[in-house]
């Protein structure tokens, strides 16, 4: 059989990508923490004399699906082409990894097994025998490191070996449940993606998709199965799924015990105090409050959109770049309107482009650099951690503190990886508080420069904004059914950032963020156009000027609204336009700037929120936050004069 | 029983299951018994290590929303996920706000509802009973 391809697997926090970079020479979204790889990563990877496709996959912690990532994994290396499985796992951990590779064997995978971060095992004192483990495990077996380089020629050499048919390995299971594994394999139909025998495991083990899948193909079949496992149930006394773990687990360590060496008692060093500190209820807190002050205030507020913007935008656009855009066109382009389009009040290069570039680019490349920075330390599964009985409260698990601290960042990335969450429920309602009160960072850079002389109005933005948060996430999980979210989660050793790692996580944020998101702004430029020319514009105005008159703000507030659904960003900039001149009052700015935050989603989330619920739920959530934006809005405009606030 | 069916079991020897020598027929041992004074995960005091015994499958369901059935199956494939299975030892860190324990090298977090699946077994009490 050609194999064509080489999957990397394995669970998170093993260095997997890290070993990708290595192997193709490019990074694609390093991560440690479940849930950030955002795309499958793939690569050309010249190997063995031939160039096939080397893919990084999501994290995945058992064949036994848990997550949707780790149904997408399952699929991707079982209905995509063939290929040879690197199996990547944690050198100091292998007992607790190597149940995995029991079931990719199972499964008649060409295995190769990568024992990685082979150096952070070495400098804790353990070394691990990797003939004996070949020997015992019967896949070969390369130590590698990803960050310190070792390994990977031999890790290459390995592949490219295995690139040809070999006998397989596996587990031979207690005799009464090889006999139910066997009964079930003599049912199973011809021309399975999956090996017979792993296939019947995971039906007996009570796998939902294949479980599925088998009904709808066979269901007298089906029916067989079911009571198969059930008599296996009956007679093992525990679930079926139970059994299998335990075994595999027995084996592993059996096999960890032989060839893992202690040279020296393990000490504890200064980062295992952090990861502790940071672990506190109390001072892990303060460490978040501390990041998020640090974070997101200072750097992204006030040096992002600060000083940074403030250069770009009116130095490089202001004084070089657009004076000179609409020189040449004036000159050059004979057509009013198309002056209009590249040069105009919103033309594509005088607006689309000077937003994207000098505004836009670096509130997001920083966010997503301190992102990185984060992420890579191993702070953030710990982040979780403290904020999961919080979040119980709304709904959602620990893990959601992923797509919630990535909103601040990029909304509509956020959406996506709410993949992560393992029920339905938990995805909708954080796809709700995403799309209603986590304002992202080019949002939030400009939202901070109108409120940047007055603290009232920011205090009550800042209130009102995590009051929505609370209320709607406490009401969602009330109102929607489902079960409860389960908290569980791995959290890995304190590690200084690389900054190799840090570079190319944030390079490949900022790249699918310019590739996703920038098209749509340069689009935004021309429906304006449009819109202009046509009156279709004016008219939208005209429509809007009534319910803004319910929030007691003027008309001239209406396109700030409008634009706020293509690009809130853009909203917001006409905001700060108004506020500089004075046109508005502190009640007005509060109000306007509370609703434009809560209100819809921006066009990119809105659509990643289609693709990943479906336009009934999407509408209906746009709806509802359409609904709070504007009954938040309508709170404040009343309740702030009452306190008097127009003379702050 | 004789140990002599152990020779070729993936358990190697190391279990309280009774086997058949003859035909390998393997039973899990029952739940009551005096080896089995359980307590779950959820009461471990911090500082105190226990071993696991099992995964209750009724998933635990005493209060909240929980429905038996299929939270019940979801939270033992999220500790199975864990690596969290009869036969690992577990040292309780810290109850609040989450549940942190370490196996091994690993440092785990989970709620206290799905710690409380978590069977430990217990010490033998000191009288006989």
């Amino acid at each position: 059989m050609a194999y064509e391809a080489v999957y990397l697997v394995g669970r998170a926090n093993t260095g997997k990508s890290a070993l990708f970079g290595r192997l193709s020479g490019q990074y694609v979204n390093v991560s440690n923490f479940p849930g950030t790889t955002v795309e499958v990563a793939r690569a050309r990877w010249k190997t063995g004399g031939r160039e096939i496709e080397l893919v990084d996959t999501p994290g995945l912690g058992s064949l036994l699906t848990q997550t949707e990532e780790e149904a997408v994994t399952r699929r991707l290396i079982f209905s995509e082409r063939p290929g040879v499985v690197i199996h990547v796992v944690d050198a100091k951990n292998l007992e607790a990894h190597l149940p995995v590779t029991f079931q990719l064997a199972e499964a008649g995978l060409p295995v190769v097994l990568a024992v990685n971060m082979i150096d952070e095992a070495r400098s804790l004192g353990l070394e691990v025998d990797d003939s004996a483990l070949e020997n015992l495990l019967g896949v070969p077996v390369v130590l590698t490191s990803g960050t310190a380089n070792i390994g990977i020629n031999a890790l290459e050499k390995a592949v490219a070996e295995r690139l040809l048919p070999r006998p397989e390995a596996g587990l031979q299971y207690p005799n009464r449940v090889e006999e139910a594994v066997k009964a079930v394999e003599a049912l199973l139909p011809d021309g399975l993606m999956m090996g017979r025998r792993a296939l019947s495991i995971l039906l007996l083990e009570g796998d939902a998709e294949s479980l599925d899948l088998l009904e709808k193909a066979d269901s007298t079949v089906a029916s067989s199965v079911r009571l198969e496992r059930a008599a296996l149930e009956r007679d093992l006394r525990r679930p079926p799924a139970l059994s299998f773990a335990v075994y595999r687990y027995r084996r592993a360590s059996a096999i960890a015990r032989e060839v893992v060496r202690l040279s020296a008692p393990i000490k504890r060093g200064f980062r295992d105090r952090l990861g502790d500190l940071l672990s506190h209820p109390v001072w892990g807190t303060v460490a978040a409050v501390g990041v998020l002050y640090f974070g997101l205030y200072l750097a992204v507020g006030k040096i992002g959109a600060g000083i940074i913007v403030d250069y770009l935008d009116h130095q490089v656009f202001g004084r070089w770049v657009n004076p000179a855009v609409a020189a040449v066109s004036d000159r050059w382009i004979p057509w009013m309107a198309i002056r209009e389009l590249v040069a105009g009040e919103y033309g594509v290069v005088t607006l689309g482009l000077r937003y994207a570039v000098a505004l836009i680019l670096p509130l997001v490349t920083m966010y997503f650099f301190l992102f990185a920075l984060i992420e890579d330390s191993g702070y953030l599964p710990r982040m979780a951690m403290l904020l999961d009985s919080g979040f119980k409260r709304i709904g959602l698990s620990g893990r959601a503190v992923i797509p919630v601290v990535l909103g601040f960042g990029c909304d509509t990335m956020a959406t996506m990886v709410t993949r992560t969450l393992a029920t339905r429920r938990e995805r909708l309602i954080a796809t709700l508080l995403l799309a209603l009160a986590i304002p992202c960072s080019a949002q939030l850079g400009v939202i901070l420069g109108v409120l940047n002389g007055h603290p009232g109005a920011l205090a009550v933005w800042a209130v009102v904004l995590t009051l929505s948060f609370v209320a709607t996430g406490f009401l969602g999980a009330q109102l929607m059914p489902g079960e409860s979210a389960i908290f569980f989660m791995e959290i890995p050793p304190m590690r200084l950032p690389s900054a190799e790692n840090v570079w190319w996580k944030t390079w490949g944020r900022v790249s699918w963020y310019m590739r996703e998101i920038l098209p749509l702004f340069l689009l935004v430029s021309v429906l304006i156009w449009a819109g202009k020319l046509t009156g279709v514009l004016a008219w939208t105005v005209d429509l809007l000027k009534t319910p803004l008159s319910w929030l007691n703000l003027p008309p001239q507030t209406a396109p700030i609204f409008l634009f706020g659904f293509f690009r809130r960003d853009y909203g917001a900039a006409g905001l700060y336009d108004l506020s500089a001149h004075n046109l508005l009052s502190i009640t007005q700015i509060s109000t306007s700037v509370v609703a434009l935050t809560l209100f819809l989603p921006c066009v990119a989330q809105f659509m990643m929120m289609v693709r990943e619920h479906g336009y009934r739920a999407a509408v209906y959530i746009a709806g509802l936050v359409g609904i709070v934006a504007f009954g938040a809005g309508f709170a404040v405009s009343r309740i702030l004069p009452l306190m008097g606030a127009d003379s702050w | 029983m004789g140990r002599s069916a152990c020779a070729n079991c993936p358990m190697g020897g190391d279990c309280t299951w009774a086997c058949c020598p003859n035909c390998g027929y393997a039973l899990a041992p029952g739940r009551k018994g005096p080896s089995a004074v359980a307590k779950n995960l959820a009461e471990l005091r911090p500082g105190d290590s226990a071993e696991i015994l099992d995964l209750d499958s009724s998933g635990g369901a005493k209060r909240g929303k929980v429905s038996g059935g299929t939270a019940g199956a979801e939270r033992i494939n999220a500790a199975i996920s864990l690596g969290l299975v009869p036969g690992v030892r577990v040292q309780m860190v810290r109850r609040h706000p989450t549940v942190l324990v370490k196996a091994g090298l690993r440092s785990l977090a989970l709620d206290e509802a799905l710690a409380r699946i978590i069977i430990l077994r217990g010490e033998p009490p000191a009288k006989t009973g």
